[in-house]
């Protein structure tokens, strides 16, 4: 809670000083050989006008606006920065099980994790944080990956909803338990409302005994009829308690205050509150990151989910690979996630036809099939996001388009966490974070130079060529 | 023209349980249907969206032109129609309504698909909920042409690809343990006291019939878990599943059998032979393994030990016999291993021990079916029925033959010609080599030729 407060403290303060020096916009542009926009065309040579760390122009030429910083990054290539959407890289794991989609990854990043240089020298950006843990564990955090503080860091604290979906029958009971509480309290809602409506009326009917009483009766006993209780036998450990029950809290203060004039709904329980967004199909409905296992379970997770009318489809983490041991069969199921044009995450890699040598690029099928891909390395390690670019690079020697592995790098990966409309490609609007190459990034032995996050170098190679 | 349209007496019950979609005029069918769905529309507001639903969704499947296996009898040109999975017409001049998914079998024998009475590793322990639905077991059960099997305590279908369909429930079972004397001791107990309340019940039903006032219902508060399963067992829904192989065992279920009056499937039932007209006289079921081996003890006097002919010698006597190999998973140890991968040869065996051909079919088809409580759905093709077949080139009892085509629910969901398991072998004529696609290989480890097509 205190690192909270600070992080506020310490953004209210860079925002005063940013205000004071920057009355007027603050404009930088940067010129290359080549700029690779990936939501349309190239531009060679190209130039990007970025204003207040967000991007005002690409193009071949635009007119340079006065006292505006220029840098000429000569022979070199420009791209949108990489995202990698599902990382846990100098995190702790821990295990958490059940439905805990009221837990927020980003609780655990107050400092930034040892090792996220990494994440700068392969040209990532952005990162997805997710909380560990099975079942549903909690809300990833979006951030950036530069060492800047912390309250500039997280770009988003709610972001997707992991639901892991590998380990049948128990994942598939969780999941189904956590949208039967949600049917509950939606139903309880309904019921609690039509109540009201009746004591409503009634005491609209009866206007001279004055409002306040008969509506104040019908709505107090379904909400007082539990907390209070509870609170007694809870005791002492109710005040750390208390940040997690905030919303609960809060609920109960407004029914006491205006319970007379206006319907409350019966309060719901933090982790449950995510799946009757979902159930409604509200707008603000979490964004699910379904973690399968194998093909199965992508038809175990239609079954179970039958009944929501997706507003935003859920985000599929399939990883494909084949090693001795592990040989996942994504393969299978390839057209379906193809028609449904959903949103794959996963590895960069080929694998093989169980039990045989019939060779497959699952990412150039899932491509070629509809699907939208976006990569996350093998190995959540500095070894594996060093390899990145050269991974994606060999499949697109054997079958993937230039198109989808450029966005499977950056825009796709933005989308799966959810933040597809601040990065991912070059376009007006978009935040400025984009890598310098010394040559194209498609192209065995290309290195990342630069790492420009809001429109400053916020990291460089070293060595000299 | 003939229509070949056979209809069966299984058992009771079965003419009422199964619903025929609409009558079956050979050749009117699509007329038939079309008409229906229109009024459908037309007459109901509320309705007509779900069941233009239904209509869009109407899936035709149908096997064309092949010999068909229908319960004792060879059926040769003849199709086999099915819609959203129930087979809705069988015979020589059925009309293929225009939208079906066809597959021509001429030159092919088709089978009932089989079922097995138990399996393990196969589906899910909690099939609607666990089942690996691409699964390599799941693959290999249907190359062998199984289509249902029971597993634990449920029933599944092996729906490659899809949980459509996929999860039966319940098997009709009630497992009772007589193996030990104090258990059968304790058995005896809790079907008393079962048989016990089920009197009282019934002469309080009969009191309260005449119009007595004061009648006194006894508690039913204990028919929970098992004591409900011996409900069942009394009251005749249910069959009870034991485990006996020796005499001893076997007529310790007999003895139970008798004395409550229930029906049993046992389960080895290895010495059998040696007392068949007993086990047919107390209405007892066997699920035997012909190939289970134990050599006869030379002490005893009796009859005892294995005996290839225990099928045959049991179906003689009017016990139902169903088949099971001795392991009841898939196992890559050895050609013809003794476990499901393997399944048909069970009945070759139990052939060679003196079963005629159509018992030892039905012993892997409608039996098993019978004894898990779904022979209104499956183990045999008939209209009214799931559609469930496999296709095979030749005889499926002989140790060569391969399925080529295993159908589940009016679905294709094994083409021996398009699965990487047995393609290779004898491949299907006609369409050896010319549509395929060859996939591309890795390189062989070691000093095979590597794949023309690797890139560099």
């Amino acid at each position: 809670m205190r690192t909270r407060v600070d992080w506020l403290l310490s953004a209210a303060l860079l925002a005063a000083t940013v205000g004071a020096n920057a009355d007027e916009p603050q404009f930088v542009v940067i010129r290359a050989a080549r700029v690779i926009t990936v939501s349309g065309e190239e531009h060679a040579p190209g130039m990007i006008v970025c204003k207040d760390g967000k991007i005002e122009a690409v193009g071949q030429r635009i007119e340079v606006p006065d006292g505006a910083k220029e840098f000429d990054l000569g022979e070199r290539v420009i791209m949108p920065g990489l995202i990698a959407p599902r990382t846990r890289l100098g995190l702790r794991g821990y295990r958490r099980r059940g439905n805990n989609a009221q837990q927020q990854a980003s609780i655990e990043l107050v400092t930034r994790p040892e090792g996220w240089d990494a994440f700068l020298e392969a040209g990532i950006v952005a990162v997805g944080v997710y909380p560990d843990g099975q079942d549903m564990p909690g809300r990833a955090a979006v951030v950036h990956t530069h060492p800047g503080d912390p309250a500039e860091r997280i770009l988003v604290e709610d972001g997707y909803l992991r639901v892991s979906f590998n380990s049948l029958p128990g994942d598939k009971r969780a999941v189904r338990s956590a949208l039967q509480a949600a049917e509950q309290a939606i139903e309880k809602e309904k019921k609690a409302r039509a109540e009201w409506e009746k004591k409503h009326a009634s005491a609209q009917q009866g206007k001279d005994k004055g409002k306040g009483k008969p509506a104040a009766k019908g709505t107090q006993p379904p909400k007082r009829g539990t907390p209070p209780r509870r609170r007694p036998r809870r005791g002492p450990p109710q005040p750390p308690k208390a940040p997690l029950m905030a919303g609960a809290a809060q609920g109960q203060a407004s029914t006491a205050a205006v319970d007379t004039t206006k319907f409350n709904p019966p309060p719901i329980p933090a982790a449950t509150e995510p799946f009757v967004k979902l159930l409604r199909g509200e707008s603000d409905a979490p964004l699910l990151f379904v973690e399968l296992g194998s093909a199965s379970d992508l038809l175990h997770f239609q079954d179970v989910t039958r009944k929501v009318e997706w507003k935003q489809r859920p985000v599929f983490w399939a990883p494909n690979r084949s090693s001795r041991s592990i040989q996942t069969d994504m393969f299978r199921v390839i057209e379906t996630l193809g028609e449904a044009e959903e949103l794959v995450v996963t590895y960069p890699s080929f694998s093989v036809e169980q039990n045989t040598f019939i060779r497959l690029n699952v990412p150039a099928e899932l491509s070629r099939a509809g699907a939208k891909v976006a990569f996350q390395p093998l190995y959540d390690s500095r070894e594996g996001y060093a390899g990145l670019l050269d991974a994606v690079t060999l499949l697109v020697g054997e079958g993937l388009s230039r198109e989808a592995a450029l966005a499977g790098l950056t825009l796709h990966p933005a989308q799966a966490l959810g933040v597809g409309d601040q990065l991912g490609t070059l376009e007006a609007g978009k935040r400025a974070d984009f890598v310098v190459l010394d040559g194209d990034p498609l192209q065995v032995g290309t290195r990342v130079e630069q790492v420009w996050i809001g429109a400053q170098e916020r990291w460089a190679r070293e060595v000299s060529r | 023209m003939r229509t070949l349209l056979l209809t069966l007496f299984l058992f009771g019950g079965l003419a009422a349980g199964q619903d025929v979609p609409w009558p079956l005029a050979p050749g009117g069918e699509e007329g038939d249907a079309k008409p229906a769905a229109e009024d459908d529309s037309t007459d109901d507001a509320d309705e007509d969206d779900a069941d233009e639903d239904d209509a869009d969704e109407e899936r035709w499947f149908a096997l064309v032109g092949g010999t068909v296996y229908q319960s004792g009898a060879w059926l040769e040109g003849t199709t086999v129609l099915s819609k959203n999975g129930r087979i809705v017409a069988i015979g020589t001049d059925v009309a293929v309504p225009e939208e079906a998914e066809t597959l021509d079998v001429s030159g092919y024998r088709v089978y009932p698909g089989l079922v097995a009475f138990e399996s393990r590793g196969i589906v899910g322990s909690q099939p609607g909920d666990s089942t690996d639905v691409f699964g390599l077991n799941l693959n290999l059960a249907l190359a062998t042409g199984i289509t249902t099997v029971g597993a634990g305590t449920q029933v599944a279908k092996l729906t490659w690809g899809t949980l459509e369909g996929h999860d039966l429930g319940e098997a009709n079972l009630v497992r009772i343990d007589v193996s030990q004397a104090s258990l059968r001791a304790r058995l005896r107990e809790d079907l008393e006291r079962v048989q016990a309340y089920l009197r009282d019940a019934k002469i309080a039903a009969a009191a309260k019939a005449r119009g007595e006032d004061d009648v006194k219902e006894p508690s039913s508060k204990f028919l929970r878990g098992k004591f409900a399963g011996y409900r069942d067992l009394l009251v005749g829904t249910k069959r009870a599943l034991a485990n006996a192989d020796t005499v001893a065992e076997l007529v310790a279920v007999t003895s139970f059998t008798k004395r409550f009056g229930f029906r049993a499937v046992v389960r080895g039932a290895m010495e059998g032979w040696t007392l068949p007209g007993e086990l047919g006289r107390a209405g007892i079921s066997v699920v035997v393994t012909p190939r289970a081996r134990r050599d006869r003890d030379p002490d005893r006097l009796a009859d005892n030990g294995w005996s290839i002919e225990n099928a045959a010698r049991l179906h003689e006597h009017g016990v139902e016999v169903a088949l099971l190999p001795r392991g009841t998973g898939i196992s890559m140890g050895g050609l013809a291993g003794g476990d499901l991968l393997t399944y048909p040869l069970e009945a070759a065996f139990a052939m060679r021990g003196g079963l005629e051909e159509d018992a030892a079919l039905e012993a892997i088809t409608l039996t098993p079916a019978r004894f898990l409580g779904i022979a209104d759905r499956v183990g045999s093709l008939e209209v009214g029925k799931d559609m469930d077949a496999l296709v095979v080139k030749g005889d499926l009892l002989h140790y060569q033959t391969l399925v080529e085509w295993t159908v589940v629910n009016g679905r294709v969901a094994y083409d021996k010609a398009k699965d990487s398991l047995f393609e290779h072998i004898r491949p299907r004529d006609g369409q050896a080599d010319e549509n395929r696609e060859v996939p591309l290989i890795w390189p062989r480890r070691g000093n095979a030729p590597e794949s023309p097509e690797r890139p560099r």
